[in-house]
Formats: structure tokens, sequence, C-alpha cells
């Protein structure tokens, strides 16, 4: 029979030991809240038919943990009912052929340049950095309260032939328009 | 289980502690996943896992049993689904009723409010939900597992806690799938779920459908203490189906369980004149909801909610058959409410939450009951009742004040207006701190338990019962040592006044209220997950004692679990789970031990699951691994309940559209 003079101190050795050995790691939830959020916004968001193509495209400047969190999102999901591919970009990839571009906070390529590459065209640029939204990234993911929250630039969004929802808007803590 | 070598105990648990490594993404991101988007916005990315950090702020201890566990260790009832978390013990009859008992107090399953998709599936008549397979556990999202009263928010019944079903919704597992396992004891569970959702227009809908029939396990016999003889019928046949319709702001939501279930191990038919064939106990339990949510703005919520119940004990049940005689029941009973909940965040600081209630039921005052005149004759149909109308309104009020950094203040109360048992008011409170890494909750919660139209009128009778109240304090820790490696202790001290006990007379039994349960308790519980390698363990400690410091039977002082999953690939993984129950008092003396006791038991499990080969997962369970002979307690003629032998069961799944099953 188990006695309880073994059995709770083995238990408490157990939980003490375990609570100890184990080695703090480092979270990237931070990155893996992000991509999810990327993933969703797509249900809530239209490209216009000249950006049908047989993939969803997406493609990350400057942070690979959201590249990784996107991969394994898509493995499973297909996103506009067509499989997903996620690649991680440098400074001089062509970028019109992507239905988004992530711009993390952690790139070396400008705003500026960026938007310039895609202007016109049925590409979303999500920005990753205070202040992005406003000087025109279409989505820009800003931190508040250890929460993160999202920006709409509905100016950008129009140009780039890019419809939403007022579900969306009403979701977002800042608009510019 | 008198011939468990601690020894193998203390290897197990030794593996389970040195098993340390990094967690991947993906389980964190799959939790994600199942949030919508206004949730994701709210998920704070200081602490890693989004359920343990989300937890960490309730003002309660929750356990979240997933869909993946649910479906990967085979639970097939609603008492395999419990068996693994701390806190919970059982007394399985293997017949028409399964009772749990959580947190230390044994009850006719009236102690715990068990909801679907946050309506009530507790049986109106007695309070009482029912245990057993009739829960389409392949539909089931999450169940949420609340420790502790809840009356505050919940009302009636949620003295030992909440059990809330959540099934999924078609908007998040769009696509087909379909099932079917088979193994011993006749033992065959077949499903299938359709969901739909169209984004464009905002409009989806879902249904599932579930089986089950067994015969639970070899009681015949001496397997069974020589209570039945070797030929004695015992069968669950079950069957639900689940349908949820989204359009816009609205849900409308539909559960049906029909269970018939036979009645041989209520009594004994070895020595009696009772027969262990031919009975059949037939329930129906129908819930539907259509609910709307409004945001008036991203800080205020308004939720409305309409719903209506129906738990029957139908009309071509056989209680009981005897060498003379069949016994018909009939019990109908409904209930419709209406609920208004309003959610207002005022700042970052301050947030309220509010409701309004207002219930009117149908019940029966007792069953309706026939009597034929022979063993092969079935009773006539039982006449309608009489039935007696109630109403309740009741409003309930919840603060929330994040008065210091990571310090949450928890205040509310609710006041229930009863037709039947006039006014209750029931407060809590708590204070909750929350870092990174380290939680802790002081916890002051009350609750009640109203009589029931059963416990009034059962036996002798009792019009004069009060409520059954419950007041308890709570103190719990944990500490978050990685992402996803979590561990948390909880003390807590439960007093349970004005209990309903049977009382004895020359004449009969009736039910009053007659002195107190105190529980003093202690939980443990850590997991850690990585790729490869899920772990975890718990231990419970009661002591729970009645007013004259007597023990309470059938609540053993020590429990524990813990178990451990390894992938070996993505496709093909093995589980193993073991579940200690210590030796408890039996509530009547069992005459095949020459005691009052049922000694300690030790039971394992493996699983294996292979999984998208062609669309197709294939799964194998073997319970009771060691086909270890163990038994319940009992309150009925059979003095205690053979549990299952080894039970080999063969499952395969296909997926149509998608691979969220």
């Amino acid at each position: 029979m188990l006695r309880l003079r073994y059995f709770v101190p083995v238990l408490i050795l157990f939980f003490l030991g375990y609570v100890s050995e184990i080695k703090s790691q480092e979270g990237n939830t931070e990155a893996n809240v992000k991509a999810v959020l990327v993933y969703k916004f797509t249900k809530f968001l239209h490209w216009p038919e000249n950006a049908d193509r047989d993939t969803f495209k997406i493609g990350v400047l400057g942070d690979a943990e959201i590249a990784s969190a996107l991969k394994i999102i898509t493995h499973e999901q297909l996103i506009k009912k067509k499989p997903a591919k996620i690649e991680e970009l440098n400074p001089s990839t062509p970028l019109k052929s992507y239905n988004i571009i992530f711009l993390s906070q952690k790139s070396t390529m400008d705003i500026k340049n960026v938007l310039q590459k895609i202007q016109g065209e049925p590409v979303l640029l999500i920005g990753d950095k205070e202040g992005f939204g406003e000087k025109g990234a279409g989505i820009n993911l800003i931190k508040q309260d250890g929460k993160i929250k999202f920006e709409i630039n509905l100016s950008s969004l129009r140009e780039n032939g890019i419809e939403s929802n007022t579900q969306f808007i009403n979701l977002a803590s800042v608009l510019y328009d | 289980m008198n011939d468990l070598d601690y020894r193998h105990f203390i290897i197990f648990l030794i593996l389970f502690s040195t098993a340390t490594t990094i967690k991947a993404q993906s389980d964190n991101i799959k939790e994600l996943m199942d949030l919508s988007l206004s949730d994701l916005l709210n998920v704070e990315i200081v602490t890693a896992s989004k359920k343990l950090q989300k937890l960490g702020d309730v003002p309660a201890t929750v356990k979240v049993i997933s869909k993946e566990k649910i479906i990967q260790n085979g639970y097939l009832t609603l008492e395999d689904v419990l068996s693994d978390l701390q806190g919970f013990q059982f007394r399985n009859i293997q017949g028409f009723n399964s009772y749990i008992f959580q947190r230390g107090i044994p009850n006719q399953n009236n102690l715990t409010l068990v909801l679907i998709d946050g309506i009530q599936i507790n049986e109106l008549n007695s309070g009482g939900f029912y245990g057993g397979a009739q829960y389409n556990l392949e539909n089931v999202e999450r169940i949420e597992v609340v420790y502790g009263p809840a009356s505050a928010l919940y009302g009636t019944n949620a003295i030992s806690g909440i059990i809330n079903i959540i099934t999924k919704n078609p908007k998040d597992y769009p696509g087909a799938n379909a099932s079917i396992e088979y193994g011993a004891f006749n033992t065959v569970n077949a499903n299938a779920s359709y969901r739909y959702f169209d984004e464009e227009d905002n409009f989806g809908f879902g249904i599932s459908g579930m089986f089950k029939t067994t015969e639970k396990a070899d009681l015949g016999g001496k397997e069974g203490d020589n209570n039945w003889t070797e030929n004695m019928e015992n069968f669950e046949d079950d069957l639900a189906v689940d349908a949820k319709i989204l359009y816009e702001e609205f849900t409308f939501g539909l559960t049906f369980q029909s269970k018939k279930a036979s009645r041989t191990t209520n009594y004994k038919s070895t020595g009696t004149l009772y027969l262990d064939h031919g009975s059949s106990w037939n329930i129906n339990f129908l819930t539907g909801f259509l609910k709307h949510d409004y945001s008036i703005d991203e800080r205020l919520k308004l939720t409305s909610n309409i719903y209506c119940i129906d738990a029957t004990v139908l009309d071509n049940t056989i209680g009981y058959v005897t060498t003379t005689s069949q016994a018909g029941y009939y019990r109908p009973n409904n209930l419709i409410g209406i609920e208004e909940i309003l959610s207002w965040e005022i700042n970052n600081q301050l947030s309220f939450i509010g409701g309004l209630e207002y219930e009117s039921e149908t019940l029966a005052t007792g069953f309706s009951q026939t009597y034929s005149s022979s063993a092969t004759t079935a009773p006539a149909v039982p006449p309608e009742p009489e039935k007696q109308n109630n109403s309740l309104f009741s409003f309930y009020l919840q603060s929330q004040f994040k008065f210091y950094t990571n310090f949450n203040l928890f205040a509310g109360f609710r006041f229930d207006n009863s037709s039947v048992y006039d006014q209750v008011f029931t407060p809590r409170a708590g204070l909750v701190y929350k870092d990174e890494k380290l939680g802790a909750k002081f916890l002051y919660a009350s609750a009640f338990r109203a009589p029931k139209p059963w416990d009034y009128n059962s036996g002798l009778g009792n019009l004069n019962l009060e409520s059954e109240k419950m007041s308890s304090f709570e103190f719990s820790l944990s500490y978050s040592l990685s992402k996803n490696s979590y561990a948390e202790i909880s003390f807590y001290k439960n007093s349970l006044h004005e209990k309903l006990s049977q009382v004895n007379t020359n004449n009969g039994w009736y039910w009053d209220n007659v002195g107190e349960t105190n529980v003093d308790g202690v939980e443990l519980f850590a997991e850690h997950a990585s790729d490869k390698l899920k772990i975890y363990g718990n231990y419970t400690y009661n002591y729970a004692v009645f007013d004259d410091n007597t023990i309470v039977p059938e609540i053993a002082k020590h429990s524990a679990n813990f178990g451990v999953r390894y992938n070996f690939t993505d496709q093909f993984s093995i589980g193993f789970r073991n579940n200690y129950l210590g030796r408890r008092e039996n509530p009547v003396y069992i005459e095949s031990t020459g005691d009052k006791q049922v000694g300690p038991a030790f039971v394992s499990h493996l699983n294996f699951a292979f999984i998208n080969v062609a669309g197709f997962n294939f799964r194998l369970f073997v319970n009771n691994l060691f086909d270890t002979e163990f038994y319940h307690t009992s309150n009925r003629p059979p003095q205690r309940y053979r549990q299952p032998q080894r039970m080999v069961l063969f499952k395969i799944e296909y997926n149509l559209f998608s691979n969220n099953f």
C-alpha cells in the first residue's frame, strides 16, 4: 500500500525539483500573437481581382520569428482558399508579387522605400513600429499596455485597392485617412 | 490496490520531473488561433501562454481540457474527461448514472453546475447532472472546469464548481469529419460533423451527431461481487445532436441528448426479487438558445440570451423489473429563460459585468408511476404527473478594480428571488496578483443549492427544506517557469451548511437539513510541454469531516494523476496516463471484504495515435492497461461497484475537408 509518509514527501520533492530544474526560457509569444493577427486580418480584407494568384504570398522584412510563426500557421490553414507562401525578404527583393508585406521594426529597410515599391499595387503593407501607420502602412501593429493593437490607414488601403469592412475598422485603435 | 509497489510510482515521478525541453511555437500558436480577432487584441504578451495567463487573471481556480486532450485520450464519458484532473473523485455505479464529487463532498451530482455553451444541463427536477456517455465530446472545443463556489454569477447548484462544455464554432472548424470506434464490452462510438462558414456573408452553421453504445464492464457473477447473475443485462445507448447557426451578431445553438441505460446495477438481483434485465432508464435533454452580442463601443458590450431547456424522463422508462412486475416512470420538466449581460470597461483600471435573468419553469412534483402485474408485461404508460410552475428573477454584478500594478480586486454578488426558495444573496470577493511568472489569489466565495421537487418529495417528503449553503476560502499560488511550464498550488477551506442528509425512520426516509460538511484541501498541479514531450501531474489532499469530526465516507484523503505523451514523429504518438485514488470509507458494510473500506487503486491507460494518413487518423486505446481489479463506493444495495476491466478500443477518424478534427 502506498503510505502517506512516502507519498507526500515524494510529491513535494517532485514539485520542488520540477520547479527548480526547468530553466526559464525567453518567450516569443509576441511574435506568435502578431503572426496570428496577420492571418486573422486576411479574413476581413479583400484584395482586387488583379491580385488573384494561385498562392497567397506574404513577404516578411526583418523578422525571422514572425516568418517562422506564419509558416506554422499556413502549414495547416489556407488563406482566401489558397495555399499560402511565406518568404523572408531582403531589401533588394521586388515586392509587387506579394499580397502582404510585413515590415518589422528590426528591418533596415525604410518604410518610404517599401511604399515606393508597392505604390498602386494590390499589396498590403503591415507595419510593426510606432509611426508606420501615419507614414502610410495600411495596417500598423502597436503595443499598448502589454497588448498588441492595430492602426488602419484607410487612404493607404484605398490606394492599394484593398477593401475592409466596418466590423474590422471598428476594432482598430487608430484610424488615419 | 493493496499490492501497489510505490517504488514504481516514484520512478514514474522521477522520470516525469526530469524531462525538460525547449517549447516549440506551434502549441502556443494553436491556442492563439482559437481566439477571435477582438480577443487577440486583448491578449497580454508579457507572459507566454494565453491559456495560462488568462486563467491567472480569473478570480477562481480554473482548468481547461482541450479538444486535443479529449480526442488523444479517447475520453468517452464526462467522468473520463474529469478523471485526470485534480480535485475529482467518483462513484461510478456502472449503470444509469455516475456520481462526480468535486473537492471532497459526496452528492447526487447536484453540487456542481454543468453547462453546455453556457446553458445548464443539470436535470431540472433534481438539480443533478447525469454523468455518462451522452455528451458529444467530438464536437467539444474545450471544457472549462471552475473550482470553488460560483453562485455569485451562476446561482443555484454552483457549490463545488462549474463544468462548462463549449462546443465547436462553425467559423473556426469548417469542413466535414466522421469517426467510428469499436472495442471491448461491445462498445461502439460513431460521430459525424459538418460545418460551413461564409466570411463574406458572415453566416455559418454546423451540425454534429453522435451515437454510442456500450455494456461498460463484465459484472456478471463473481466479477460483480455476485450481485447479479452471469447473464445480467447492463447497457447504455446514447444519441446526441448539436447544431449551431451563426449570422452577423446572432448565435443559435441547439443540443439534444438521448440516454437509455439499464438500471440493473441499482439493485442486487441475487437473493432479491429484482431481475437483472428488462429495465431501461430513458431520459432526453433538449436545450436551445438564441444569443445576440452587441458592441456599443470597444468598452461597452451587451449580450442578450433567450434559452429553453427540456429534461424529461420518458414515459417508456422501466425503472425496475421484479419477479412479479415492471415499474413505469415518467417525469417531464421544462424551463424558459432570458438573460441580459452588460460588460463595461470604464477605463484600464475599472470594469464591471452585470446581468439580469428571468426564468420560468414547469416541473413535475414527482414521478408518475405505473406497475404491471408480471415480469414480462410492460406497464401502462404513466399519466401526466402533477406539476408546479416556478419563477426566478435574479441580478448580479461583479467589479474588477486594478488598484496597483499587477493587483486586481474582485467583488461581486448575486441576488435571487425565487417563487420557491425566496430571496438569496450570494457575495464573493477576491484579490488576484499576476505578473509575468507569478500569480497569487486570495478568494472568498459563497454559494447555495436550492431544494428541488426531487428533494421535497422523495421518500416521505419534507416541504420545509432550506437551501444548502457553502462558504469557501481559497489561497492559490501559480508560477510560469517558461512559456509552457507551469505549476500551481491551491489551499482551500470549504464549509457546507444546512446540508441535505437522508433521515431514516421506521416509516421510511426523507431529506432534511442536517449538520455540516467541512473540507480542508490542497491541490498541486504542474505541466510542461515541448516539441516531443508533454507531461503533467497533480495531487489532491482532502480532509472531509462532518461537524462531529467523523470522516465523510466516499472521500479519499489522497488522490493523484500523472501522464505523459511523446510524439515520435508528426504522425505517431503514444500517451500514458495514470490515476491514483486512495482508500475510502464505504457508506455500508461490505460482506465480501468484511469491512467498510474500499481500497486504494492505481490504474494506468495507454493510447497510440497515427494521424494524417491520407486524411485518416488511427487511434488505439488500452484503458486499465494492467487489468487492475478496483472498486468504487456505494450507497445502494450492491455494497461496492466493480470498475471496468482492461478495455481495448480502436478508432478511425476521417477528415474530409479540414485538419481541424
